[in-house]
């Protein structure tokens, strides 16, 4: 579950991303974020990963972890109960798919018997059995994507932040992503999702928050993107 | 942490240097380089200090005495310099060991100089006291030059007065030059760390993303410094020692009086001193060049 109660941000240079933002997202919700570029959907990602702090207001994680109040040696271990998707993919350059899979294992200092069991199985997941040995320059935009989110998921986290996870794949590919995010949501994974993508937020009919200004103009159980392309 | 987690960064860091070849051979031959050069200019100093002792333990004060000394006024005068302070050794040189040390200097060719003053020995006894290290020529001459007995004291004041300049400016010349050069090295060598650090930012920024702790981004760089400082240390050890052994055979042939550090330091001491140094740069450098990266 997350919860945003009244998170205002201005940044240094008195832009203001967000007014007085109060959400609530359930365990088990799909959520799409969408809404004009700087609108403050980026501002909402950063902060569930603790990269940007509200100037105002908290966010509580799972009803117990008010992110706001972590300390900084916290916040590794806060962020490992969170995959994330970006839409550069942010893969390790310098490691194979297998490795950048097992990396976020290893984080955790997971057994190495373990770490042999469950990164093929997640591989498979996302359909790049096959390629565990090659590197992300190797590999299509798509291919890179599915191994960022067989990370994402990799050490089970309650929620999966995607920020624009399509935004640089055609739309074929892009609807395999989807499948696989919905996968992972119907297995119980609260799944946030910023997004441009009409077709994609059309076509899944989950809720739907559109933001503007900073400020939620819209929440719809079975949404439309609603905005001109 | 546990050994297993241990082993993996031994990996990591084993992999990332394999894979970022290009710029671990430049880092490991900057610190090399830099090394080398340090090494250089320490043998030369070293190597002038040792000369200059030398020089220094030579410098001599030879007091001349009248012919006409009473034994009592010898005797009382030798006993006087022996408790001057500074003083180390005093000697007795007769008039015929100085004879005998003359014809020496003078050799086969120029023999005919002195032939026939066996008869009539013009040169003089003396004492030859030696001190501590030069400053104290003066003070020791001081205490003495009112003896009855003493004719002349020869100190070579000037002599030693450029000694002690030379071997001072030596002394603050060398001091200012290795701070800068230690200046100038760990500058070259924190920028190609840094370097390998900047390129690989966002990787760091990725890993701090998953949930990595600073300490587990840290370990695989700081051993990667490790590293590259070792092998770099080891490099520069190698190169100065052949170096230096070639330049110490050519010299040691030429001029046989002069003692110069053995390359056996280079090896030991030196190889040491730069491992060590080559270690403590590598690591340090990494984490402060990390230090902004972490930030996330």
């Amino acid at each position: 579950m997350i919860e945003f109660n009244n998170v205002s941000k201005i940044y240094n240079n008195n832009v203001t991303a967000l007014k007085k933002v109060d959400l609530r997202i359930e365990r088990g919700e799909f959520v799409f974020l969408v809404g004009p570029s700087g609108a403050g959907k980026s501002t909402m990602m950063k902060m569930l990963l603790k990269e940007v702090e509200p100037t105002e207001g908290n966010i509580i994680i799972n009803n117990n972890i008010e992110i706001t109040k972590l300390k900084k040696s916290e916040v590794p271990f806060y962020r490992r109960k969170i995959g994330v998707v970006f839409q550069d993919f942010r893969l390790i350059p310098t490691m194979n798919v297998l490795e950048n899979v097992a990396f976020a294992m290893r984080v955790i200092e997971a057994p190495l018997k373990d770490i042999r069991k469950r990164v093929p199985i997640m591989l498979s997941l996302v359909g790049l059995s096959t390629k565990y040995k090659s590197f992300p320059h190797e590999l299509s935009g798509g291919e890179q994507q599915r191994v960022a989110l067989a990370r994402a998921i990799v050490n089970n986290p309650s929620i999966v932040i995607a920020d624009e996870p399509t935004g640089n794949l055609d739309p074929e590919t892009a609807m395999g992503i989807m499948e696989i995010l919905n996968d992972i949501n119907s297995a119980g994974t609260t799944v946030v999702m910023a997004t441009h993508a009409r077709e994609i937020v059309d076509a899944m009919k989950k809720r739907v928050i559109a933001i503007e200004k900073g400020e939620i103009v819209r929440d719809e159980k079975r949404g439309l993107y609603g905005y001109e392309d | 942490m546990k050994i297993n987690t241990f082993k993996l960064f031994v990996g990591d860091a084993g992999k990332n240097l394999k894979r970022n070849r290009t710029i671990t051979t430049a880092s490991i031959a900057t610190v090399a380089a830099t090394l080398f050069i340090v090494g250089v200019f320490l043998l030369t100093i070293l190597d002038i200090q040792q000369l200059m002792r030398e020089v220094e333990s030579k410098v001599e004060i030879k007091v001349i005495l009248k012919d006409d000394i009473s034994n009592s006024q010898q005797n009382d005068l030798e006993s006087a310099l022996k408790a001057t302070p500074g003083v180390v050794n005093v000697s007795y040189e007769t008039k015929e060991q100085a004879l005998v040390n003359l014809r020496n200097q003078l050799g086969e060719k120029n023999k005919a100089l002195v032939e026939g003053l066996d008869k009539d020995n013009p040169m003089p006894n003396s004492y030859i006291v030696k001190v501590q290290n030069p400053q104290q020529v003066v003070s020791v001459v001081e205490s003495i030059k009112n003896d009855p007995g003493i004719d002349t004291i020869k100190d070579g004041r000037e002599f030693v007065d450029k000694i002690i300049s030379i071997s001072n400016t030596i002394k603050y010349v060398g001091i200012a030059m290795f701070v800068i050069l230690i200046g100038v090295s760990l500058f070259l060598i924190g920028n190609t760390i840094k370097l390998t650090v900047y390129a690989r930012r966002r990787e760091i920024g990725i890993m701090k993303f998953i949930g990595a702790t600073n300490w587990f981004i840290r370990w695989p760089f700081i051993l990667e410094g490790a590293f590259i400082g070792i092998l770099g240390g080891i490099i520069s050890t190698v190169v100065l020692y052949f170096v230096y052994n070639f330049i110490y055979a050519k010299t040691t042939a030429g001029l046989l009086l002069v003692e110069l550090i053995s390359p056996s330091y280079v090896l030991s001491t030196m190889g040491l001193e730069f491992l060590f140094g080559g270690i403590f740069i590598g690591v340090l450098g990494s984490i402060i060049a990390m230090r902004k990266f972490l930030i996330v």
